[in-house]
């Protein structure tokens, strides 16, 4: 337990610091887009200082741990806007939008995965697979425009709004939700079913599988039981560690494509106008994330693998 | 004599493999008598574990082809089942055990959940009397403390303790035969013969026929009543243990136990391999296929395929296939 | 994809001694056999021809030329019409396939070499006395590039290096590395405790020449495939950075065309949509399907067959 957040102290130290590097020492000068460019020399240095630019190296790097550490992340530098508020803001809405299309593409490349490994070598197993490589062959913006045009414009059926999240009550919900977890579900369903199917073939091919075959198991016991049960640490991990990446990278493609408000849109726009007190707050928390799913998936496994003590 | 609760007639099972279709098991023909411990002894890759996934129907269907006269278990001819019926055999009729019991248990499960999920699978039982049952099959097998076992998940035991679980389990619905699949193997010696006698102590009170699959001689003149020599898919020599130690006949039989290495009276005896190597299954020579690392052949044994007979006269229980067997004192039985 | 005779042979028979030839010969006898492989490879052989059409100046070269009118159709000047300003679709695909072959390659290349080498330092000093440090250090920086989410990372080099045109590449190399990394890792690892290693090493040799003689190059099979697989995520990259307008600048990229196609597909204009989308696909799924021709045909475990 002690080696585990000696090593999550360790990556987080880390992910800060690339991320200091990067966005913070190497990232935009805001001085000039905050106070135009016909400034005195007193004013820039007054908003250089309001922005810590005439600190030094570690010293703004130790400001940026302390400021993760007690979660006062500071105002963006764009709207003023305290960055925590943000979060509160916009985190719930990602999650409402991504997490449908996560859920069941997840499930459903269990399922297709499993009657894949199942049949394996068959015709149903060789067009899962087929299907599998050509889904994951199209680009997530060809998905989304083809989608777009499919479901929300005169040219397809136009069902949907074609952009935006003014959602109060379950049916405007559902009205722009839709789209976007459509083209998740395809975007990720060619991945999971590969991942889950290479898995499953993996855990039928085991010796105890024979066994529970010899002792009169039905193919449904068999991938439902065994297979399933055997396969949990690995289904488990691959779910976990991808929800901070779904969350965040995901969701700045779709979110920013829709012009949904979400985290995904919020750091896009920090990246392109370089605010950097939301893109210090985003990469750091999403770090601390990834440590704490870590924690996390040690007990899951205790729970599903009864030799991991 | 008994009369056989296994009766198997030429099983032949053929598998495609990167020089083509290859038989790994050659018109296979035995039976297994009630009470009996017959011993299938050959080399590994002789085609003795194909026969017994064969025998229990788990041979992949696209991979491997097999075909039968015959497989009869008591009244019921395997061949002709459908999968369902097959899955209702397995378990409860036919049983198997297996070589590394460690592998062949689900890692995931309890070993009271494994144990009674198959009593309730065969026996019709709820889950309060299968438990039960369980118990009582792990203490039948002599586990002191059933209880604690029941709660254990496989890698917590020792080796000589998963087997006896992995016998409990094919024993517990009573099975009319039980394959047991190199059961020894992983094991070490004490062990080995614990569970040896542990086998046939329970094929005796529960009237189970057993066919023990091994390539270690030792095994079978500790365990079995007959044994079936194998060699390249086919049988070569069939005959009670007493005579195939004491007066083998066919000279791959004979060329296995001088291989056996043996301490007796102080004088301990040369070892002699078997010369040349086992012939690749997709390209098996004509004729008799051992000819090749036989003293005896002559051209006949490369050219016509020696049937199994019996040794003396149509009487006797000890059959060979080979043109030039070893000359056999009138001992058989 | 896996055939399941394989499976039940290399239960009956340990090794087929009658296999002939070593891993190279044999992997090109599977990749033969694999339709879906062969049609991956014929399409990657197409697209190397055309790009290389490009890189002469035999096609595409047109690509910025507004020689006709906004939107005109399908035409024998203008193979797939032309976009908003007038610009040949036709070409600007076509032309677009050295940007993503360019890119693939660069990002393929430097990320596979990257991985491999570091890889192999990190299983080669995993449990070696007073060194494990050195594999400590690669896999918590390995841990700390794949804790970052990727987009945000890309993106970030990609800004913080603004202006400069070897951003991209730069921020994708930085990423990919990782998982060609922790394969040839555990690879190394394995292969360390072989018995021509342990020889090389009891007679003295070098670690450098071991490395580079003995345990590099018994990763081949894995690198071909992670290059492809690499390549694949480089040109997909590329094309979302594009789009964003985080990536290609001065010249034309599928993910510049899908950007300009969001407004006309609206207006009812698929002309540019469908072209770029149909060249990413086809392009994409060639390599897919090589890729996964090419880790069957080295797979070990199917080494029986």
């Amino acid at each position: 337990m002690l080696r585990k957040i000696i090593h999550g102290l360790a990556l987080i130290l880390g992910v800060t610091f690339i991320s200091f590097l990067l966005m913070v020492w190497f990232g935009p000068d805001q001085t000039y887009t905050l106070i135009g460019k016909h400034a005195t020399a007193s004013q820039i240095a007054e908003v250089r200082h309001q922005l810590g630019y005439d600190q030094p190296f570690t010293r703004r790097y130790l400001d940026y741990l302390v400021e993760l550490f007690t979660l006062d992340l500071g105002a963006s530098n764009s709207s003023g806007e305290q960055v925590s508020s943000i979060l509160k803001r916009t985190l719930p809405i990602s999650l409402a939008l991504m997490l449908p299309g996560f859920i069941i593409g997840n499930l459903l490349g269990i399922v297709l995965g499993l009657v894949a490994a199942f049949r394996r070598g068959t015709w149903i197993d060789r067009l899962i697979t087929g299907l599998s490589v050509t889904g994951m062959s199209i680009s997530f913006l060809i998905i989304i425009i083809a989608l777009q045009v499919l479901l929300s414009t005169p040219y397809g059926f136009n069902l949907f709004p074609v952009r935006g999240w003014r959602v109060d009550n379950l049916s405007s919900y559902l009205t722009y939700v839709t789209v976007p977890t459509l083209s998740l579900i395809m975007v990720t369903l060619g991945y999971n079913t590969r991942f889950y199917r290479a898995v499953f073939v993996e855990e039928s091919s085991r010796e105890h599988i024979r066994t529970a075959r010899a002792f009169g198991a039905s193919p449904a016991t068999l991938m439902g039981r065994h297979v399933l049960k055997n396969s949990l640490v690995a289904v488990s991990t691959r779910i976990m560690f991808s929800i901070p990446l779904v969350v965040v990278s995901g969701s700045l493609l779709i979110e920013t494509y829709f012009g949904i408000p979400g985290i995904g849109k919020v750091s896009f726009d920090a990246i392109t106008s370089g605010d950097q007190p939301i893109l210090k707050a985003v990469v750091g928390l999403t770090a601390v994330m990834f440590v704490l799913i870590q924690i996390v998936a040690d007990f899951v496994y205790r729970l599903v693998d009864p030799r991991i003590a | 004599m008994n009369r056989a609760v296994l009766s198997v007639r030429n099983l032949s099972v053929s598998v495609q493999t990167g020089l083509g279709l290859a038989r790994v098991v050659d018109r296979l023909s035995f039976s297994l008598r009630e009470g009996e411990v017959l011993g299938l002894v050959g080399e590994s890759g002789c085609g003795k574990s194909i026969t017994a996934a064969a025998l229990m129907g788990l041979v992949p269907s696209p991979a491997g082809i097999v075909t039968a006269d015959q497989i009869m278990l008591g009244d019921k001819n395997l061949v002709q089942l459908d999968e369902a019926s097959l899955r209702r055999v397995r378990g409860s009729e036919i049983s198997m055990i297996f070589q590394e019991p460690l592998t062949a248990l689900d890692p995931v499960f309890s070993i009271g959940s494994q144990l009674s999920t198959v009593i309730r699978r065969h026996r019709g039982e709820n889950r309060h009397q299968a438990r039960r049952s369980s118990v009582e099959m792990l203490e039948r097998v002599g586990m002191a403390d059933a209880h604690r076992i029941m709660q254990s998940y496989p890698h917590q035991l020792s080796g000589g303790m998963r087997q006896r679980v992995m016998i409990a389990m094919a024993m517990a619905c009573r099975p009319r035969v039980l394959i047991a699949d190199e059961p020894t193997t992983a094991l070490d010696v004490t062990t080995q013969a614990q569970v040896l006698e542990q086998l046939s102590e329970l094929g005796q009170s529960f009237g189970t026929a057993i066919l023990l699959i091994t390539h270690d001689l030792g095994v079978v003149a500790q365990a079995c009543d007959r044994a079936l020599i194998m060699y390249c898919g086919r049988i070569v020599e069939e005959a009670p243990v007493e005579a195939l130690f004491t007066a083998p006949t066919h000279p791959y039989t004979a060329g296995l136990l001088a291989a056996v290495p043996r301490i007796s009276s102080a004088q301990v005896q040369r070892v002699q391999a078997i010369p040349g190597l086992v012939p690749h299954p997709a390209a098996l020579p004509d004729g008799c296929h051992f000819a090749d690392r036989c003293p005896r052949a002559d051209s006949q044994c490369r050219t016509l395929t020696p049937q199994l007979q019996a040794v003396d006269g149509q009487k006797s229980i000890h059959r060979h296939a080979c043109h030039h067997p070893l000359s056999s004192p009138s001992h058989a039985h | 994809m896996k055939s399941p005779r394989t499976l039940t042979l290399s239960t009956v028979f340990a090794s087929d001694p009658f296999e002939p030839g070593p891993k190279g010969s044999r992997a090109w006898y599977k990749l033969r056999q694999d339709k879906a492989g062969l049609f991956g490879l014929a399409i990657v052989a197409i697209f190397l021809v055309l790009t290389l059409g490009v890189f002469f100046g035999w096609l595409g070269q047109g690509w910025s030329v507004a020689g006709g009118g906004r939107w005109e159709p399908v035409s024998v000047d203008h193979w797939l019409g032309t976009n908003l300003l007038g610009q040949d679709i036709f070409q600007r695909a076509v032309f677009s396939l050295r940007t993503a072959f360019e890119i693939g390659l660069v990002v393929s290349l430097l990320s596979t070499l990257l991985g491999a080498l570091l890889g192999v330092l990190a299983g080669w000093y995993n449990g070696e006395p007073g060194r494990t440090w050195v594999d400590g250090g690669i896999l918590w920086f390995m841990g700390v590039l794949d804790s970052i989410p990727f987009y945000l990372f890309v993106a970030a080099v990609a800004y913080a290096l603004q202006g400069w045109p070897w951003a991209m590449h730069i921020a994708m190399v930085a990423t990919f590395w990782t998982t060609t990394g922790r394969l040839i890792r555990a690879e190394a690892m394995r292969i360390k405790s072989r018995e021509f290693v342990l020889s090389a090493r009891a007679i003295g040799l070098p670690t450098r020449l071991i490395l580079l003689r003995h345990v590099l190059p018994n990763t081949l099979h894995i690198l071909l495939v992670q290059a492809t697989i690499a390549f694949v995520a480089a040109i997909k990259t590329e094309v979302i950075l594009s789009f964003l307008g985080l990536g290609v600048q001065d010249s034309v990229s599928w993910g510049l065309m899908l950007a300009e196609s969001t407004q006309e597909v609206l207006a009812g204009h698929f002309n540019n949509f469908l072209a770029a989308s149909l060249m990413l696909f086809m392009l994409l799924l060639g390599f897919n399907l090589l890729a996964d021709a090419l880790q069957d045909a080295f797979d070990p475990r199917q080494a029986s067959l």
